[in-house]
């Protein structure tokens, strides 16, 4: 690690950072099958939601037919849709317009 | 309240489950039919809502989704079945009743397992919101196979009201 510190700092792109990490969104939609219960309580063990944001989720997923439940960068939006798969629920990601 | 369920949470973690030899019997078949139909779920419309696409509009990165998870997916959702139908020989008659303790991981497995085995006897059966409200007509060609998605949803429903409890 370097000990010198710099006197001068190139400054990033932060627009363009910005740009870059606009998120993509993970969308879970309602299913006449999957048990409300059950909906709740995979949000819960799989974001570590507390169980009323967990709850709401659920409901609006069931009332709205659909609802935002993570977001970030592409991989990490595959990779929480695999999960909410293998965990039966209905799980989509697009990138936030 | 002392409602008595078919699980209970042990003091010292893990769930006592406790079932009539039907049920059993029942559970055995649903589970054991889910490990013949994950041997081959490409294509099988009775398992098409177990794989759901990622992409609902882009082709292209719906294919490598699906080439990149759908392995892992499958044999994870194998490996579920297997470990219920090995809880499942571990069970023992007591008292009048068959008993097996599950490990917090494996009522999770259990879990996950019902969950699939509904969605896929619910997506064959079509189920929609409607028909929750519907009575059994008895006499249906279709009547065992409700009975049993409407067992699953009760049994369900406890497992997953006991992990969160």
């Amino acid at each position: 690690m370097s000990t010198t510190a710099p006197t001068t700092v190139e400054r990033p792109e932060t627009e363009e950072v910005v740009r870059l990490a606009k998120p993509w969104l993970v969308v879970v939609w309602n299913d006449p099958i999957n048990l409300m219960s059950y909906v709740t309580f995979v949000f819960q063990k799989l974001f570590g939601f507390p169980r009323e944001k967990a709850h709401k989720l659920m409901l609006q997923v069931h009332h709205e037919g659909r609802a935002i439940v993570a977001s970030g960068p592409r991989e990490k939006c595959e990779a929480d849709v695999a999960r909410l798969h293998a965990h039966g629920l209905w799980a989509t990601l697009f990138k936030e317009e | 309240m002392a409602t008595t369920g078919p699980f209970a949470r042990r003091r010292r973690g893990g769930i006592d489950v406790t079932l009539t030899e039907p049920e059993v019997a029942i559970l055995r078949s649903v589970v054991a039919q889910m490990e013949q139909v994950l041997v081959a779920p490409e294509g099988n419309p009775a398992t098409r809502r177990l794989f759901p696409p990622a992409y609902t509009d882009d082709d292209e990165a719906q294919a490598e989704f699906a080439r990149l998870m759908t392995e892992d997916l499958t044999e994870g959702k194998r490996k579920a079945v297997v470990s219920v139908l090995a809880t499942l020989e571990r069970g023992t008659m007591k008292r009048g009743a068959w008993r097996v303790t599950l490990s917090a991981e494996e009522a999770e497995v259990w879990l996950a397992v019902l969950n699939d085995a509904r969605l896929t006897l619910g997506t064959r059966l079509d189920v929609t919101e409607e028909t929750y409200e519907k009575e059994i007509d008895p006499t249906a060609p279709d009547a065992p196979a409700f009975e049993i998605f409407r067992y699953l949803g009760y049994i369900e429903e406890w497992l997953v009201e006991t992990l969160m409890g």
